[in-house]
């Protein structure tokens, strides 16, 4: 996009526009934009709210933002609130704070350190988790990362390499330690701790501490820790 | 739908191909969405797929990944259809604009044989619209002939044509985009289409022949 040929828009109190192309757009108030929005940055540090669908270079949400439409932007980066209502398409997405998707969300990257909720499917080459995420959809990526800092949930996981680890040392409050719930999951190696699933399949299937698993079902190898509990494997 | 279906680890037995490649395919867009077929069985939800088409479809990726990166594949996979050429002949034989729609319009390419998207969409439009059996052939000549003038919304695929009728007259409108629109009570709406929906069933009735 082209810096020198739109101007920007800032709003420093309360303002509302229609919508348009910017250079720059920066909300430190209240914001409201009544319409699509193209630019290259968009930082919110105050409250916001863009009926549209918003395209960018770079989204920073550091206060509060609701975003009707649709997102696309190269990144993302959440550090307050955001609400996104369609479909969220980036590069790299960062989530530090609280991020909702009504759509489904496609990124190269995603780096996961506050609360991820979303509605449909996330695609990514890479997720990476060191918080707490509801995933309404299939969780397809190449390599996923889970580290659980709280109770997660997906409906399907699916990829190349799935690694979930409880976090640190939990031995004192094991009663209360944190768990991955999923219906199926699904990669060539996957290595699980407190993981509650109905099925698991894949080449390789590490089944460790802290897991219930219905039925493994593995094509190479599979070693389950002697506190997990699995109903039912199969070598295929 | 009587066609074969497949189960996930059948297929992934009869290919060789491991649940990791399965799902970045997915990811790259190299096997459609449709194809992922939900369904229950005793040990839960598991997927299936049509057999022959995935088989096919596998097959064509396997035998291109040496030369090909994913996206390059994928492109080949799914062309981008808006920058697609097709002979007249072939338009009619594969029935997105029947032989008589496109006799009305012929003399307006009397050389071309070989038509944009963009024209195969204007042709698509205005055939839909005949096929309502709510429009006279004069009619769909004047739509034809509005769709020409704004070409735009035809290029961009926006907005809806509408044609009202009231007492044996019609009115046709192209609108940007439509909310709502009120007509008087004794005015029909015989015909109501988003052009960019058009679009869509046009790619997908050109892709059936082309794959």
């Amino acid at each position: 996009m082209d810096r020198k040929e739109h101007r920007d828009f800032v709003v420093a109190g309360r303002a509302s526009t229609a919508g348009g192309e910017f250079d720059r757009v920066s909300i430190q108030g209240d914001g409201h934009v009544d319409g699509d929005l193209t630019c290259t940055e968009l930082k919110c540090h105050g409250k916001s709210h863009i009926t549209g669908n918003v395209k960018a270079s770079d989204v920073k949400v550091y206060g509060s933002t609701r975003i009707d439409g649709r997102v696309e932007s190269e990144e993302l980066r959440v550090r307050g609130h955001a609400e996104i209502g369609g479909h969220l398409s980036c590069r790299q997405m960062e989530a530090e704070g609280m991020l909702h998707v009504g759509g489904p969300v496609t990124a190269e990257e995603v780096t996961l350190e506050g609360q991820l909720n979303v509605k449909e499917d996330v695609e990514a080459e890479s997720f990476s988790a060191k918080g707490v995420f509801t995933i309404d959809g299939l969780l397809n990526a190449g390599q996923i990362v889970v580290q659980l800092y709280g109770d997660c949930r997906a409906k399907e996981i699916g990829g190349e390499k799935i690694e979930v680890r409880k976090k640190g040392f939990s031995f004192w409050f094991k009663p209360f330690s944190h768990h991955l719930e999923v219906d199926m999951i699904e990669g060539d190696e996957v290595h699980l701790e407190n993981t509650r699933a109905n099925v698991v399949r894949g080449n390789r299937v590490i089944i460790g501490p802290g897991c219930e698993i219905g039925l493994v079902e593995y094509h190479d190898h599979f070693h389950r820790d002697h506190s997990a509990k699995v109903k039912e494997s199969k070598k295929l | 739908m009587d066609e074969k279906l497949i189960s996930k680890k059948e297929l992934l037995r009869l290919t060789g191909i491991s649940y990791g490649q399965l799902y970045r395919w997915k990811r790259k867009n190299l096997i459609p969405e449709e194809w992922f077929i939900r369904k229950s069985t005793y040990t839960g939800q598991e997927t299936f797929f049509p057999k022959q088409k995935i088989l096919d479809r596998i097959d064509k990726i396997k035998r291109m990944k040496d030369d090909l990166s994913l996206d390059e594949i994928a492109e080949r996979l799914s062309p981008n259809l808006t920058k697609v050429m097709l002979p007249v002949e072939e338009i009619i034989k594969r029935n997105i604009v029947s032989k008589g729609v496109w006799n009305l319009f012929a003399d307006e390419w009397t050389e071309a044989k070989t038509l944009h998207f963009e024209e195969i969409l204007r042709l698509y439009v205005v055939a839909r619209t005949l096929k309502t059996g709510n429009v006279s052939l004069e009619e769909a000549r004047r739509v034809w002939s509005m769709l020409e003038a704004h070409a735009s919304h035809i290029r961009e695929q926006k907005g809806e044509l509408w044609i009202i009728r009231k007492m044996g007259i019609a009115i046709s409108l192209l609108t940007d985009s439509v909310q709502e629109l009120h007509i008087e009570a004794d005015a029909k709406v015989v015909v109501r289409l988003s052009l960019a929906q058009c679009a869509e069933e046009l790619k997908i009735s050109m892709m059936d022949g082309g794959m």
